[in-house]
């Protein structure tokens, strides 16, 4: 992306930014002592500071960067991605919310794969679990880690391997320092920064083309398509869009291992109400800016862009004042950093707590939390090196590690937590279906071996066929389980 | 939620069979079941409030789908509604606002009586 950028502004509100962030994460280190405070935050968050945290933690820079981009290339077909929020915001409390803080805390729960061991009694369930993580958090994270650098590029005007290591160690020194603790701190910082950016470009994004039905008449003249219901590409791709990410966020890792942090399980009764709000807010800009963006380009008054990417800064820097835009990019900055250190986290204590547990062994709690600081720092160098050396890979591991999560903790977690006649057969089988069909049907999409017809997804024929899959394997299974009893 | 999973299922073969007017169909009703199950588990069975807010919304969201599959496609001059065409905004009422405004307000009402928290 190679874009011209006010550097007076971005530097200094780039420089603040990151003062902040190392600042939080100083505070947040020095009360990191146990590794129930590195990992859940000695359970100590507020209702607040969750819910901004949860929203923060659940956006990536693809709201800013990748999701406008998106709805300028194929029109409202992209609003299905983040559509489905308005019924997955309380879902997570409904399904996955009351149950995960009430478990933690009996059983002092710290990991997501925790809570799937415990529910089947199984640890071939929890190791399995903790694999899925891993080989997914190396997708995001170089993912992440390569949008940070473009970023920190644009922030600072440094080179890319430069800023990729840059915007690295920032993120590693909170995370390393504070772990968890210092993530949800950060993120509240961060996530009030993203909700504000975002409602602040909006607005701007409507003036700029007179109101929404101005910019819907000049775009409806040479594509009624584009603001059409389904978008340029059809119901197929809108609905399957839905189906994945409806059903697929109820099994992001680094948003439900946040339920264990909360202090007070009585304050989830205001948590969807508050994650709604800021979540509606934090994403007008990923609308707003793609279909203001359009417009201008179908009326002439904005070149043509090079690549879907491009939309949220060229829009920034042509129509916004240069401190607002200054505020946007350590926005998207601060929307990747929120996501990263939540996979930093999650990736250490699989590694540190959940495979030696699948393996039987125990480590005690000063080792562990030593261990989680160690494995932050080689996961954010891995992450690091991902994003420096992958090239054009790395798009395809972000999107491999969603589709992971979704199909191999969706049913096992978010079905089997609430589903009565749910196995650890069925859930050994999802996972393992889960992980085996991802890496495969991925791997070979990724190299042109066969190509799925529009509509059809690898995720979202993967997921329901691991949700079949432990449906019909718990159903098999559930009688030996009963007589057991 | 199983049937809902078939629907799904059979949405994405007839897709690889070479695509038919059914399979949006299908995908949107079986991706709205499935979700009406997960969401009725979610509430418990001693949660009639919430499984009943479960239901009004995930009823909603396939209406939405209905309208826009249902109404015309738009056109270069189709009416507006809220600075929207026309089936758009009936699609975003049904799907967006209705769950939005709907399940946040069930779920902090019906908290204290069907949510278990200990």
């Amino acid at each position: 992306m190679n874009v011209p950028v006010p550097s007076a502004s971005l530097f200094v509100i780039g420089a603040a930014y990151f003062l902040a962030c190392a600042v939080i994460g100083v505070w947040a280190a020095k009360r990191t002592r146990t590794v129930e405070d590195f990992y859940v935050a000695g359970r100590s968050v507020g209702l607040l500071p969750f819910a901004i945290a949860a929203m923060a933690s659940t956006l990536s820079g693809f709201a800013f960067i990748g999701g406008p981009g998106l709805v300028y290339s194929i029109g409202l077909t992209a609003l299905f991605i983040i559509l489905p929020a308005a019924l997955t915001n309380t879902y997570g409390a409904l399904v996955l919310g009351a149950r995960m803080r009430a478990l933690g805390e009996r059983h002092r729960l710290v990991t997501v794969p925790d809570a799937i061991g415990l529910r089947y009694d199984s640890r071939l369930a929890q190791g399995l679990a903790a694999v899925a993580i891993l080989v997914g958090i190396v997708g995001y994270l170089g993912t992440n880690v390569l949008a940070l650098g473009l970023i920190v590029r644009a922030l600072f005007g440094v080179s890319l391997p430069m800023a990729i290591w840059l915007g690295a160690a920032v993120t590693l020194a909170y995370s390393a320092g504070g772990g968890i603790l210092a993530g949800i701190w950060v993120d509240v910082f961060q996530g009030a920064l993203m909700a504000v950016a975002s409602t602040m470009v909006f607005v701007f994004a409507l003036e700029s083309g007179n109101g929404l039905a101005a910019i819907t008449q000049v775009i409806q003249a040479v594509d009624p398509t584009f603001l059409g219901p389904w978008g340029t590409r059809g119901a197929m791709v809108a609905l399957s869009f839905f189906f994945v990410f409806a059903v697929g966020s109820l099994g992001q890792p680094h948003i439900a291992h946040k339920y264990y942090m909360l202090r007070d399980a009585k304050r989830l009764r205001w948590y969807p109400m508050l994650v709604t709000i800021a979540m509606l807010l934090a994403q007008l800009l990923f609308v707003g800016v793609g279909v203001a963006v359009k417009a201008l380009v179908v009326r002439g008054e904005m070149p043509a862009l090079g690549t879907p990417d491009e939309a949220t800064p060229a829009f920034l820097l042509a129509y916004v004042p240069s401190a607002v835009a200054a505020l946007v990019f350590a926005g998207v900055a601060a929307a990747i950093m929120s996501t990263v250190n939540s996979f930093l986290n999650i990736g250490a204590a699989a590694i540190t707590h959940d495979l030696p547990k699948a393996f039987g062994r125990t480590v005690d709690a000063a080792r562990q939390l030593t261990r989680g600081r160690g494995w932050t720092i080689v996961l954010s160098v891995a992450g690091a090196l991902v994003a420096q050396l992958s090239g054009t890979l790395v798009a395809f591991l972000g999107i491999f590690g969603y589709g992971l999560f979704a199909c191999t903790l969706v049913p096992a977690l978010a079905i089997g937590l609430t589903w009565d006649g749910a196995t650890k057969q069925g859930a050994i089988a999802s996972i393992s279906t889960g992980l085996v069909l991802t890496l495969g049907l991925e791997s070979a999409a990724f190299l042109k071996f066969f190509a799925l017809p529009t509509g059809v997804t690898v995720t979202g024929l993967t997921l329901v066929t691991t949700i079949l899959v432990f449906i019909v394997v718990s159903a098999l299974t559930n009688g030996e389980r009963q007589r057991k009893v | 939620m199983f049937i809902g999973a078939l629907g799904v299922l059979g949405a994405y073969v007839l897709t690889f069979l070479g695509g038919s007017v059914a399979a949006p169909w299908l995908l949107a009703a079986g991706a709205t079941l499935m979700l009406t199950g997960v969401g009725l588990l979610g509430a418990g069975a001693k949660a009639p409030r919430l499984s009943a807010a479960v239901i009004i919304a995930c009823l909603s969201t396939f209406i939405g789908f209905a309208c826009a599959l249902w109404l015309t496609p738009p056109t270069t001059d189709g009416p507006l509604l809220f600075g929207l065409p026309l089936a758009t905004a009936v699609m975003l009422l049904y799907v967006g606002a209705v769950p939005l405004i709907l399940l946040p307000i069930a779920y902090a009402w019906a908290f204290p009586r069907e949510v278990g928290t200990e």
